[in-house]
């Protein structure tokens, strides 16, 4: 396994007026190149729990362990892991400081100790991958709109080369096209470089058009862990912790409780229209 | 982490302290910084150790977080006592290489040691025990006399109020891009001075962006809904003095005068 989870508990601030349990006991494990996405309500524990993931909290309890490396072992280099494991944050681009795109891209790759000539073609490459234009480079990320400026910090995570990619709400305040283009990218940076690719997220929408296996948390702990099927098919349960299924997959289940002969477990708009469409055509509408 | 500062953080509970009105507890601090330089003895500093000690028991607040919020201190505390220690002139006690020490020397680093320790252990309590806004409303209240002379209070305590409000805030949001900068692999803790000194600029210039936009934001805010200060104002929670409230500043008012007697008494004896 190159990821596993083992009973992670966190408490923040212990053993004070403030102390609050954000994840408990929660277990999991993950393989190369899979596409996971990470559900739950807000406040379930999903920000925490991927904050472990690469060292930045250090577990109450349990212990996480990347490639055969426990994080919880003093003698691992924390450095090195977060290279292993890139983190993008909720707005990320919050981050960005330096005078140039470039920069800024180049600031994770340079702290790793590259060479300058592996730096350069890693930036243009991580530009590339998310879609930022070469005369955006030499621009300041401040001029940059939302979007633009998102991808750049997305940038700045991918030009490490991370061997798990986890992006936290990669999508949230952006524009349906921002949104969009921003979560292809990602799929396709997932088929190309064959990271593993954790993504949190609380659309419905997003997770199913990409992910092939989903982790379900309520109130810090892990409460599902399946195919993107089987998750969805739980529709009451995912209602009763506040989350839903697709909207589309709504319409769909309406539709066949109406009696429309179509295949349960679809998730996306286009597998819904191209099923109806074969449906019609076979005659089963009557006008 | 940056949380774990403890000094000038609000400790809610429910606790007798906590129920006092924000402008008592004010003039008791006030009072108590001025006893804390009255206190010329031993005694006098046992004294004050014990009312701590009740303190602490009556607000309902841990030691533990106490002694937290006064280690940022300690660099500034050892710097007085040396300071203290070497430039006192008196009787020699020994020689420190080249520097004498003197009796007087020891004395007073001590003295300005336990000094500064009761005056931030001491008025830390009204911050830990009175909630931002109710202390600013507080201050407000004191102040409006010195409206007359054309203070403007409103304005002073309501830049005040904005100021606490936003520190935990700006922490939070320090501690968010210290994370997302060492996800990139950032380092804060090694190299020498200029190395750390330069690691501060990834989170510096985020920092700073984030506390202007919000700056903006919160006046597009105020504005937007018709926001102003002035006389007129009503508030949510109005103060008021309660009996609980005399009590108190009674008690620490005698409290005062005994440790300042017991002092001078003191004096009196050691100066046969």
């Amino acid at each position: 396994m190159f990821l596993e989870v083992e009973n992670l508990s966190y408490t923040y601030m212990p053993e004070t007026a403030f102390a609050k349990t954000a994840i408990s006991d929660v277990s999991f494990c993950a393989e190369k190149g899979e596409f996971i996405g990470l559900i739950g309500h807000s406040g379930s524990g999903k920000s925490t729990l991927i904050q472990h993931l690469n060292g930045l909290l250090k577990p109450t309890g349990g212990s996480v362990v990347i490639d055969g490396e426990n994080l919880n072992d003093k003698n691992v280099k924390l450095k090195n892991i977060r290279f292993k494991v890139g983190l993008v944050f909720q707005y990320p681009e919050a981050q960005l400081f330096e005078e140039t795109v470039y920069k800024d891209i180049a600031f994770g790759p340079s702290n790793m100790g590259l060479s300058k000539e592996e730096t350069d073609f890693r930036v243009h490459e991580a530009a590339a991958l998310v879609g930022i234009k070469e005369e955006l480079l030499s621009k300041s990320p401040f001029e940059l709109s939302g979007g633009q400026k998102r991808r750049v910090a997305i940038a700045g995570v991918v030009a490490m080369k991370p061997e798990i990619l986890i992006l936290d709400e990669p999508t949230a305040g952006l524009d349906p096209r921002g949104r969009n283009s921003i979560l292809k990218r990602i799929g396709e940076l997932h088929k190309t470089t064959g990271m593993t690719v954790i993504l949190v997220s609380h659309s419905m929408e997003d997770i199913a058009n990409n992910v092939n296996r989903i982790l379900v948390m309520n109130k810090g702990k892990l409460v599902m862990d399946g195919s993107r099927e089987e998750i969805f098919s739980h529709v009451d349960y995912l209602n009763e912790i506040g989350l839903d299924v697709p909207q589309v997959t709504t319409v769909v289940n309406k539709l066949i409780k109406r009696g429309v002969k179509i295949p349960e477990n679809i998730f996306t708009v286009e597998k819904a229209c191209e099923e109806i469409k074969k449906y019609v055509e076979s005659g089963g509408i009557k006008c | 982490m940056l949380k774990d500062i403890t000094l000038g953080q609000y400790y809610p509970s429910e606790s007798i302290i906590h129920k006092l009105d924000s402008r008592i507890k004010i003039i008791i601090t006030l009072l108590y910084m001025v006893l804390v330089f009255l206190i010329k003895g031993f005694v006098g500093f046992a004294l004050l150790g014990i009312f701590i000690v009740v303190l602490l028991k009556l607000s309902k607040i841990p030691a533990k977080f106490l002694l937290k919020g006064l280690k940022p201190l300690l660099f500034f505390i050892i710097f007085t006592v040396i300071i203290n220690m070497f430039l006192t002139g008196g009787t020699r006690a020994f020689t420190f290489i080249i520097w004498d020490v003197t009796y007087e020397g020891i004395f007073t680093a001590i003295f300005m040691a336990l000094r500064l320790i009761f005056l931030v252990a001491g008025s830390s309590f009204l911050t830990y025990t009175t909630s931002p806004i109710m202390l600013t409303d507080g201050m407000e209240s004191l102040l409006k006399p010195f409206g007359k002379i054309g203070l403007p209070y409103h304005e002073l305590s309501m830049m005040m109020s904005i100021a606490l409000r936003f520190i935990p805030t700006l922490i939070e949001e320090t501690d968010k891009i210290m994370m997302a900068q060492k996800a990139r692999g950032a380092d804060f803790e090694d190299g020498n001075i200029i190395q750390k000194g330069k690691a501060l600029i990834p989170i510096l210039v985020p920092l700073f962006i984030s506390a202007f936009r919000r700056a903006d934001d919160l006046a597009t805010a105020m504005e937007a809904r018709c926001y102003s200060g002035g006389s007129n104002r009503t508030k949510l929670k109005e103060l008021h003095l309660g009996k609980k409230d005399f009590i108190a500043l009674t008690i620490f008012v005698v409290f005062s005068v005994f440790v300042v007697l017991i002092g001078i008494l003191n004096l009196e004896i050691r100066g046969f």
